[in-house]
């Protein structure tokens, strides 16, 4: 099945042509899902999150771009949506401590992607850590172009914006890490 | 700081050769269901979702009537109270001055 033929039956609503679709796109949603969102379970409800929006959203894809570039963008921004929720929650949850009520959690670095080879295991996690404060257009593009893989021009179309912009938002992620690193170390001395 | 700065180049290597992630057994599974239940709450859009603003405008509506009905009934109360006095107050003028109809004239 060629992606114009799995297009025209997701379009009728062929459920065959969505297990299809699963079975192609599972890893690649799944994997850029769980490095924004990093966290196991979360990740995979939004990963599922995902194609069911895909699914119901069908009939407005145009084809003007492949499947996997759609499904990107979906992943990407149900993955930072979640963060958002996940975010201002804890911000209630902060001022809930400042009343007094229940304990405050502790910041540290506790993902480990699957993925990473062991003996960099420590180290990526505070990585991943540092990425979380990354502004959310940095933090996509490195999580494109370093986890998930891709070159700068499919990071540009997913992202809809220059190459330019895409070099530039990546020479500042990286900074920002930078700076992140040195006070965490500096700190952990 | 020679050691930190060695620290930092390996902590923004270590992702370098990162393998990518699988999703769990059963994905697949897992998505076609929630995609039924999904379809299935599409198919009864007759049926309200259970949203906070239903609760509140609920509580709103019933809290109205509940305080429309005890005005109304004090004000009926009050207003036969009112009748009552007086009707007990023209009883006792005409017992004292006994203009009862049962006297004849």
């Amino acid at each position: 099945m060629n992606e114009i033929q799995l297009i025209q039956a997701l379009q009728q609503g062929d459920k065959n042509a969505f297990s299809f679709l699963v079975q192609t796109y599972q890893h690649m949603v799944f994997n850029t899902v769980l490095s924004i969102v990093q966290q196991q379970e979360e990740a995979e409800d939004v990963a599922q999150e995902v194609f069911v929006q895909a699914f119901i959203s069908i009939t407005k894809f145009r084809g003007d771009s492949k499947i996997s570039t759609w499904l990107y963008r979906i992943a990407v921004t149900k993955a930072l949506d979640h963060q958002r929720k996940k975010k201002s929650k804890k911000r209630f949850g902060l001022l809930k401590n400042v009343f007094g009520i229940g304990l405050q959690e502790e910041m540290v670095a506790d993902f480990y992607h699957p993925g990473v080879q062991l003996e960099n295991k420590e180290k990526s996690a505070i990585l991943f850590k540092a990425l979380q404060n990354l502004p959310s257009q940095q933090r996509v593009a490195f999580t494109l172009i370093k986890i998930e893989g891709l070159n700068y021009e499919d990071t540009s179309i997913i992202m809809q914006i220059s190459i330019k912009a895409i070099e530039s938002l990546m020479h500042r992620a990286k900074l920002n890490l930078r700076n992140q690193l040195i006070n965490y170390y500096q700190s952990n001395k | 700081m020679k050691n930190i700065e060695i620290q930092i180049a390996e902590t923004l290597n270590s992702i370098d050769d990162i393998q990518k992630a699988e999703a769990p057994y059963f994905f697949n599974t897992r998505v076609q269901a929630k995609l039924n239940q999904r379809l299935a709450s599409i198919e009864t859009p007759w049926l309200p979702k259970w949203k906070p603003i239903w609760a509140i405008t609920t509580l709103t509506i019933l809290l109205s009537i509940n305080i429309f009905s005890v005005t109304q009934k004090y004000k009926s109360k009050k207003t036969n109270s009112t009748n009552n006095t007086e009707t007990a107050n023209f009883e006792g003028f005409s017992n004292t001055y006994n203009l009862n109809s049962a006297l004849p004239y």
